[in-house]
């Protein structure tokens, strides 16, 4: 595969996206909006970029956006990793910009994802004050994933996908939307 | 850091460790397993996006996710395989292993 693929080759691949699910892994769900190309809205906000700029990358149904040599040869890894970091910073500028209404809102979501997790038989750990959660939101951030059992020990495949379409993480949404959300102001 | 990694691919070395700070931005943590059998594995928590990197033989993989609890099997490839996380945030609970 060549470093930058023509435009043709751009429409192809998107179209290739939209028609096979990204590498076979996407499944739309009830809670993803129509064009997602997975669970993560933020994800999808940075395969877009990387598309956009012409690379043969595949994301999957966690939003992890996968790129190997097998399609990127060694020599433009520099090349790739500038445009991916590129692509990531918008989306990681707008999570450092999260307001305390939407850091609010985050912790009631990790708070629901926590139950969700009990609910599959997950151990998780109590959760932290608002304020403390909010105090550490840009730091050791806490999360109902990190605080849980799975960390421990790897999941198999079908019961990570199982899990992770069940409780999805609130994260994967921060920094997905480009402006701060309309109500988010303190 | 990259070259390095790729320079050392082919050392036969002892698992080694490095994390460099645990609550400091841009923190990264670099690994080296030999899974002779099983898929190469790394997980962490991070508080923006985070990058899982496997280098086996000059080759590599990688994944990128956003911010949240992550994993990755890098390879199913006997052989030593070198593992990175990074992200410009603070990672959590950094994990690296060979999995079933």
């Amino acid at each position: 595969m060549s470093r930058r693929a023509g435009p043709v080759a751009v429409l192809i691949m998107i179209a290739a996206a939209a028609l096979v699910g990204c590498g076979g892994n996407h499944e739309p769900a009830a809670h993803t909006s129509p064009g997602a190309f997975s669970y993560s809205p933020a994800s999808d906000r940075v395969f877009r970029c990387l598309i956009d700029k012409g690379w043969d990358v595949q994301i999957t149904w966690d939003g992890g956006i996968t790129a190997g040599s097998d399609t990127i040869p060694n020599a433009q890894y520099s090349s790739y990793k500038s445009d991916s970091d590129a692509c990531w910073s918008a989306v990681d500028d707008r999570i450092l910009a999260m307001t305390p209404a939407e850091i609010s809102r985050a912790y009631a979501e990790e708070v629901k994802t926590r139950d969700c997790l009990i609910g599959l038989g997950y151990a998780v750990d109590e959760p932290p004050s608002a304020q403390t959660y909010a105090d550490g939101f840009f730091g050791e951030r806490w999360t109902a994933y990190g605080a849980s059992s799975i960390v421990s020990r790897p999941l198999r495949d079908e019961e990570w996908e199982r899990v992770g379409k069940t409780c999805v993480q609130p994260s994967w949404s921060f920094g997905a939307a480009e402006d701060p959300v309309e109500g988010s102001t303190p | 850091m990259k070259k390095k990694l790729a320079a050392m691919t082919g050392v036969v070395a002892v698992v080694a460790v490095v994390v460099m700070g645990t609550a400091s931005p841009a923190l990264a943590a670099v690994d080296y397993r030999d899974c002779p059998n099983n898929w190469s594995y790394t997980s962490a928590t991070a508080s923006t996006s985070v990058t899982h990197y496997h280098e086996v033989g000059g080759f590599w993989r990688s994944v990128n996710r956003s911010a949240g609890y992550s994993n990755f099997k890098g390879w199913y490839k006997p052989g030593p395989v070198w593992m990175e996380i990074n992200s410009s945030g603070t990672v959590s609970s950094p994990y690296f292993g060979c999995s079933a």
